[in-house]
């Protein structure tokens, strides 16, 4: 499948998703059910995943539409406009980041509940504010990339945006910048070690090392993984902005990103399922968590392997 | 300024707010656990 195709599959997602995440979410403030809670903010968290792919395939669909190139002539032989879709990708850029930031509210929202039956209310609160910027944000860019190949929802002006071609610029600051590119493959280590480090010792724990370690003691070193995946998604975008012609059509990106995307859905399990979280000291884990436990591990693996292959694979640097 | 530094000082940077923030999320579970009076 091309990665045209993919971004075309994939926009809707995070508009569509939100609003059915959004009207569960008030949905269970209103109705006060705990349940209707859990399975917006899962909701949220899914949504989040789905919008990496669906970002960077964005670029990839650029380099398709505009024949094999970004070039502003390109694009205008395809009877499309550079600058809108470089308006598109700033816009984008934006509900990217408010998306991602919805889902790792979400995600401790989830956790809370996990550790004490419910969320605290600062954080749902941080959520509904959140949710509300990103649909907003979402609904813009996805009516913006519309106007890419549909006249008819076009306004006579090209459309104009406060933040204009921000990726572009973010781009443009990450590579001007002397010590950006080497800050932020350091940055990438550290949320690294950090993620894989909490990783494989809960995974570890469920398959037998440590059984002296009850599950709740090593869920609440949860959080840091979360912020080691964070921090390589925020240097990882940034690598993106700064250069999407190195990663959108290459092989060993593509499956890094399928990876990651199965790999932080897979983290869910840890945090909904209740199987994990009753077990004590000296318990075995079930075969569910222990299964759980090795695809993490080979996902993580697998996400290590192809990111260090960026070069080799592909056509990275 | 020098790479090195510039370098370090991000990363310092980046790292300590990082930190700080799973420091915070770590003593909301303490509230939780009731272990913090």
């Amino acid at each position: 499948m091309d990665p045209a195709h993919l971004h075309l599959l994939l926009n809707h997602v995070p508009t569509v998703g939100f609003v059915i995440g959004l009207i569960l979410f008030v949905s269970s403030l209103i109705a006060r059910s705990a349940e209707l809670k859990r399975a917006s903010l899962v909701i949220f968290v899914g949504i989040a995943l789905v919008t990496i792919p669906t970002y960077v395939s964005g670029n990839a669909a650029q380099e398709v539409l505009c024949a094999g190139g970004a070039k502003a002539s390109k694009c205008a032989d395809a009877g499309v406009s550079q600058s809108l879709i470089q308006t598109h990708e700033g816009a984008a850029l934006l509900a990217f980041a408010a998306i991602v930031l919805t889902g790792a509210f979400a995600w401790l929202g989830l956790w809370q509940i996990r550790r004490t039956s419910r969320a605290e209310n600062w954080n749902l609160a941080v959520i509904l504010l959140l949710s509300l910027v990103a649909f907003g944000l979402a609904a813009r860019a996805a009516n913006i990339g519309g106007e890419i190949r549909h006249p008819e929802i076009r306004a006579t002006q090209e459309t104009v945006t406060p933040e204009g071609h921000l990726a572009r610029k973010v781009g443009s600051f990450v590579l001007a910048l002397p010590y950006g590119w080497p800050s932020l493959e350091t940055l990438h280590f550290i949320g690294l070690t950090l993620l894989i480090g909490v990783v494989l010792m809960i995974d570890l724990r469920m398959l037998g090392v440590m059984k002296d370690v009850a599950f709740p003691a090593l869920h609440r070193l949860l959080p840091w993984a979360i912020l080691g995946f964070g921090t390589n998604l925020v240097t990882g975008m940034l690598f993106f902005v700064a250069s999407p012609e190195q990663y959108d059509r290459n092989i060993a990106f593509v499956w890094k990103m399928i990876l990651v995307m199965l790999a932080g859905a897979n983290a869910l399990y840890f945090t909904l399922v209740d199987e994990a979280w009753v077990l004590k000291p000296g318990d075995d884990a079930p075969f569910t968590a222990k299964a759980v436990a090795v695809s993490a591990i080979a996902l993580w693996l697998g996400v290590l392997y192809f990111g260090s292959m960026l070069p080799f694979l592909g056509d990275a640097f | 300024m020098p790479l090195g530094l510039g370098v370090l000082l991000v990363v310092l940077g980046f790292t300590a707010a990082v930190a700080a923030v799973g420091w915070m999320i770590d003593k909301g579970a303490d509230r939780e656990d009731g272990s913090e009076k």
